[in-house]
């Protein structure tokens, strides 16, 4: 359950490194109960910002709030707040087992507690049958649900991910992504989860942070923002989107219709409403469905997303168009128009 | 000069110890062609990669590239380059001097060279950057100028060892495309390794299925997709809803399938009557209605949905528990939240294959399936 | 391309064996005399017995020196493998203006001809008022043992995953607990390999015990004095015990590091 409560708070976030600036100014609320996903291309400051949470980095300026209680003079090991690293950070010299008590025994916690609580996060995780055996004889799934079983016997507040399962097969990765989900569901936990592939993030997140150059673009649930994209760098990084000018309505300059490829619709014969003639240029067929790339007399390209059974080829003339409801007209610098 | 490349692989086979990594492999790749080696880590197909461009010894089979056998070769003497998954590019020298080492190497005059670069880093889009050292270069852009290193010296044949791995997710979409242009246009055999079917789909003239060192399947994408032979191809191309099932009596034209979530119509298979099955039906050609449809008893309520962006997924959930997907591109025409709703489909997308567990369950009477609904 | 022997192949293994053989084979003759039954070195020898490795052990003067150089290498060994683990830990751990200079002088005593150590160490010591005597001695293998123990030790570090030490302080631990807990367990085969070498290089060590000294005798002293009237057989029982032993600690030393 999602609670109004504030657990992690980041105010007025500022960070430099070697005189270039990684974070220019972030704040941001994240609440108790949610699975927040920062979400921004490699150098964007994601990862930098859950290293202050954790405490691995220090702001330049601005403050970390957990609890409402300042973090600034907080170490990582006394914080309550746990990472799962994106190299898993296993030791290699003990096994699944004595790799999950580790933190209990560093905190003097007595036997029988240990035992017990370890065995319910083994059980949880799926580990039981493998409680004996070191890192190194571990697949790569093994070995990240013994990171999170790891974190998850600290019975942390905030789990923090660092893009746990970018080294995983696709397939694996997909499954381990729903295993996730659940869990957070099931443990009420707040994770914030960093990654730069936006399926996963749409697939897994309550909420999603667009990061990038340091700064946040837009925040809000999945679906929200992919529908609604609020900047340029938003539409094109979120999916595909089409970007349309003056031609199909009335902008002034800086301003650009954003369209999803899957709202694109394609009419042999002139439509009423918005019709804009194009060429096909490219069908790459998709199983699911099949994208069909396009260009318009003026030379700019369009992206569509059809159904596999529709016929589309090569050098067919088709006319665009869309029901308006489905476009969002964007700022080119970012804000959001209607 | 007439374009070669075709490289043929006859009954490949190696062993690391009691693993048989690959397994009497047998397959041909036609010049011009892009074919990918697709399974899960541990298949195979990297391994196989390698036996191509000779940096692993072969226990048995041949190789041969436009007819001639070239396991006895070193990979220097080969006409095949490999594009790694870590670039490996020079790093003490600039972007010149790593796509030019080549052909310094076979004594190529110097304005030719001057030349070839030129054109290489306009294949790649990356014109103006001969003086520029990996180090001061983006993931994506060390991975466009391995790429140029390696097609400068026009080989028949190209090997990428899964070249996209390592970039973010966003550029690795972008590449798919630019990657598949550069095959085209250049006419260079591509075989590519990968884990990622939706890549494997957009690139690929033709994909080999890799399992435990064997091949399961392989055809063109849309014959994967469409016909998948097992229930391993089918459940690793794309996504699935499967069902383990029983062949019942016909009804019409199709012919009833039982299974413990209920019972539905399938078409297009060779099984006989109270044979186990696995039938597999793909989350966009599954259809809903408010009422019950003949020759179909499936039916539950819409428990969540998942965004994926242009795909969204219903996910119903039937009587017994088991959840089924139904996706939408932009999530058009699908059931609300909590809605009841009777499932169906067309029967000929129905694919229906063999079902090994299906026979230890029928000899040890464990699976029970409701005779009539 | 099929497993396939080539010529060249067979032409490298029998040059390196000539070199092994050339290098190998002094020090076999040695060990092999070690059980001659005459005094004299005769070719073929006539006959075999133990008696100079009984003469060996009753010589006073030779075991004398021989506690002497064990007490000297168990000490060093154990001061260098103190220094050169937190040093090592420190370098890895932090960074510090002269970081890479510094990396580099630790390798200094290895380079240096051990003449040159010897007098270095000398006249510092002797500049700082420590005289010659065992201190001295212990003091100046320690030294040079440290250019041993901490570039294996900063190696291997190097190879962990640098995250588990973050991932240890996630989890609660101090620094303390990190470094005993997650650190040492990781680096042990490196320190016991490189300690095992240690002990061997401060028992074979000449130069520069020789300025340091003064008045008693270590082991190799104590042989080099010997050989100075000609080499008696008892010389070459002990020089086999030596040899023996250094091979044997090399050999696990080795094994250790691979089981990396």
């Amino acid at each position: 359950m999602i609670e109004e409560r504030i657990q992690v708070s980041l105010q007025n976030i500022e960070k430099s490194f070697r005189n270039q600036k990684v974070i220019d100014g972030i704040s941001l609320d994240v609440r108790q109960g949610e699975f927040l996903t920062l979400l921004g291309p490699s150098g964007c400051g994601k990862t930098t910002l859950l290293r202050m949470i954790n405490g691995f980095e220090k702001p330049d300026s601005g403050s970390v709030l957990i609890d409402g209680e300042d973090q600034v003079s907080v170490p990582p090991n006394k914080r309550n707040v746990n990472t799962v690293f994106q190299s898993y950070a296993l030791f290699p010299h003990l096994t699944v087992r004595e790799n999950v008590e580790f933190s209990l025994k560093m905190k003097k916690v007595p036997e029988e507690k240990i035992v017990e609580k370890v065995n319910a996060v083994l059980e949880m995780t799926n580990l039981e049958a493998f409680a004996n055996r070191k890192p190194s004889k571990l697949s790569g799934g093994q070995q990240q649900r013994v990171a999170i079983a790891r974190s998850l016997v600290c019975e942390p507040k905030v789990l923090l991910l660092d893009e746990p399962l970018g080294a995983l097969d696709l397939k694996l990765r997909k499954q381990m992504q729903m295993e996730l989900k659940d869990m957070q569901k099931a443990s009420g936990i707040t994770y914030i989860y960093v990654t730069h592939d936006q399926e996963e993030a749409l697939t897994i997140s309550d909420r999603i942070v667009v990061l990038n150059g340091g700064h946040i673009e837009q925040i809000g649930e999945g679906n929200d923002i992919y529908l609604h994209p609020s900047s340029r760098f938003v539409a094109s990084f979120l999916g595909e989107s089409n970007f349309f000018s003056g031609d199909t309505e009335n902008l002034s300059d800086g301003r650009v219709v954003s369209l999803r490829p899957e709202f694109l619709i394609l009419k042999k014969d002139r439509p009423e409403g918005i019709a804009i003639p194009a060429r096909i240029t490219k069908v790459t067929y998709l199983g699911v469905y099949q994208r069909i790339e396009l260009v318009e007399q003026n030379g700019l390209k369009a992206v569509a997303l059809d159904s596999v059974d529709s016929e589309w080829h090569v050098g067919d003339n088709v006319f665009m168009t869309w029901d308006p409801d489905n476009s969002q007209v964007i700022q080119e610098e970012g804000d959001m128009v209607s | 000069m007439e374009k070669k490349g075709a490289i043929e692989l006859i009954d490949l086979d190696k062993s690391y110890g009691d693993n048989h990594v690959v397994d009497h492999i047998n397959f041909s790749v036609e010049k011009g062609e892009f074919v990918s080696f697709l399974g899960p880590s541990g298949c195979g197909k990297t391994t196989l990669l390698r036996m191509i461009a000779g940096f692993e010894t072969l226990d048995g089979g041949d190789i041969r590239l436009d007819g001639v056998s070239i396991i006895k070769l070193p990979p220097e003497k080969r006409n095949v380059h490999t594009v790694f998954q870590h670039y490996s590019l020079f790093p003490h020298m600039n972007v010149y001097d790593n796509i030019a080492y080549g052909l310094k190497a076979e004594h190529v005059g110097r304005s030719k060279i001057q030349e070839a670069v030129k054109e290489a880093l306009k294949i790649v889009s990356l014109e103006g950057f001969e003086e520029r050292m990996p180090s001061q270069m983006s993931g994506g852009q060390k991975q466009r100028v391995a790429i140029a290193r390696a097609i400068v010296t026009h080989p028949s044949v190209l090997l990428l060892d899964e070249p996209l791995t390592a970039l973010d997710m966003k550029l690795r979409k972008d590449m798919r495309y630019k990657l598949r242009e550069i095959q085209q246009q250049l006419g260079i055999t591509f075989i590519y390794v990968t884990h990622d079917q939706e890549e494997a789909m957009i690139m690929s003239d033709k994909i080999v299925v890799l399992q435990g060192g064997h091949i399961e399947q392989q055809g063109i994408p849309q014959e994967l997709y469409k016909n998948p032979k097992t229930a391993f191809v089918s459940d690793f191309i794309g996504e699935t809803n499967e069902f383990d099932g029983m062949v019942g009596d016909p009804k019409g034209d199709a012919i009833r399938i039982l299974c413990e979530s209920g019972d539905f119509l399938a078409t297009g298979f060779s099984f006989e009557k109270d044979e186990f099955v696995n039938v597999s039906i793909r989350p966009h050609r599954v259809q809903w209605s408010e009422e019950k449809v003949p020759g179909f008893h499936l039916h539950g309520h819409v428990t969540d949905f998942i965004y994926t962006g242009s795909l969204v997924t219903a996910v119903v959930m039937l009587r017994n528990g088991r959840r089924v997907r139904v996706s939408r591109l932009g999530g058009r025409g699908l059931p609300k939240l909590n809605q009841i709703v009777h499932l169906f489909w067309n029967p000929k997308y129905a694919i229906v294959m063999k079902n090994p567990v299906g026979d230890v369950a029928k000899m040890t009477g464990m699976v029970k399936f409701p005779e009539k609904i | 391309m099929i497993k396939r022997k080539h010529l060249s192949t067979g032409v490298l293994t029998v040059i390196g064996i000539l070199i092994l053989l050339f290098m190998y084979i002094p020090i076999i003759v040695v060990v092999l005399y070690a059980f001659n039954a005459d005094s004299v070195n005769y070719f073929p020898m006539r006959g075999a017995s133990f008696k100079w490795f009984a003469k060996m052990a009753a010589d006073d003067d030779l075991i004398r020196s021989l506690e002497h150089s064990l007490v000297i290498a168990g000490i060093s060994t154990g001061v260098a493998c103190v220094l050169g683990v937190t040093g090592g830990y420190g370098m890895y751990r932090f960074d510090f203006p002269g970081k890479s200079f510094m990396n580099k002088l630790v390798m200094l005593p290895l380079i240096l001809p051990g003449i040159l150590t010897g007098v270095a160490l000398l006249t510092f010591y002797q500049a700082v008022g420590i005289h010659q005597g065992m201190m001295a001695v212990i003091l100046g293998h320690s030294t040079f043992l440290i250019a041993t123990v901490l570039p294996q030790v900063y190696s291997r570090l190097q190879q962990l995953d640098g995250n588990i030490i973050e991932a240890a302080e996630d989890l609660g631990a101090t620094s303390s607990q990190t470094f005993f807990h997650v650190v040492l367990p990781n680096i042990q085969t490196a320190i016991i390999s490189s300690a095992l070498l240690s002990f061997t290089l401060s028992m074979d060590e000449i130069p520069v015990t020789y300025f340091l000294n003064g008045i008693f005798s270590t082991l190799p002293i104590q042989i080099w004095g010997m050989t100075r009237n000609g080499i008696t057989p008892e010389v070459n029982a002990i020089s086999s015990l030596i040899f023996i032993i250094s091979l044997a600690a090399i050999l696990i030393s080795n094994m250790l590091s691979k089981e990396d």
